[in-house]
């Protein structure tokens, strides 16, 4: 079965200290129980939501491994156990789930649908702009129109010389 | 008679998506309200199909701090 497994490590540890201990903590950890892990990120420093435990940040890393269902619970009562280990969560990796995606790749997808969505909104802007001139336009003219035939008129009756007033 | 809801095109369903990822939190925080609750399906027009997939990666990602569970301040 393929699972995946997302850990948080305190951040008590530096950044090469954190690395070097998701290995030894998780990926060794599944080696020894015999799976086999076929992805591995470390996607570094990143804020909490929330706090966690009195920290307000920690170091994530994201690993998939094939291994018996069994064994999960084991590495389960394992990680529990751990002082460099925040929290963990162990979940299946659906069918249709594709490719496991790199932090640094989804990041870029965030960045790129930011930008999107920035263009899309200048887009709609400006055509709210133009929709909005184009009313005004339209507001001033009919009233224009309308007025034309009565001023007409009353020029007329004032050009008039035989009408006295 | 109240007014008719809105009609709306389900995001997932339209670009056939079949599975949500618990990690993309960009995507999942359009789908909370200003209180960080989840948002109901009367509002985003998302398929029932994918609303189920939708709370469960939400309750994933908050629980590791991804997301948040509520709105501080």
């Amino acid at each position: 079965m393929k699972y995946e497994i997302m850990t948080i490590i305190g951040n008590h540890l530096g950044e090469k200290e954190a690395e070097q201990a998701a290995k030894k903590l998780i990926i060794e950890r599944i080696t020894e129980h015999g799976g086999t892990v076929s992805f591995d990120d470390f996607w570094g420093a990143k804020g909490f939501a929330y706090m966690i435990k009195g920290q307000k940040w920690g170091y994530y890393h994201v690993a998939q491994f094939d291994i018996e269902a069994e064994k999960t619970i084991e590495m389960r009562t394992e990680l529990n156990i751990e002082k460099d280990v925040v929290r963990f969560l162990i979940t299946k990796v659906s069918k249709h789930a594709g490719e496991p995606k790199t932090y640094a790749d989804m990041k870029k997808e965030w960045d790129a649908m930011e930008k999107e969505s920035k263009i899309s909104e200048a887009e709609a802007a400006v055509a709210a702009d133009t929709a909005k001139t184009a009313k005004k336009a339209e507001k001033t003219e009919p009233k224009a129109k309308a007025a034309d035939p009565v001023d007409a008129a009353l020029d007329s009756v004032i050009s008039d010389a035989k009408t006295s007033l | 008679m109240p007014p008719k809801p809105k009609k709306f095109i389900c995001h997932f369903t339209k670009n056939g998506i079949k599975h949500i990822d618990y990690k993309d939190a960009k995507l999942l925080s359009k789908y909370i309200t200003y209180y960080r609750s989840i948002q109901s399906r009367f509002h985003t027009g998302v398929s029932l199909k994918h609303q189920k997939m939708l709370s469960s990666a939400i309750k994933k990602a908050r629980i590791m701090g991804l997301m948040p569970f509520i709105r501080y301040e």
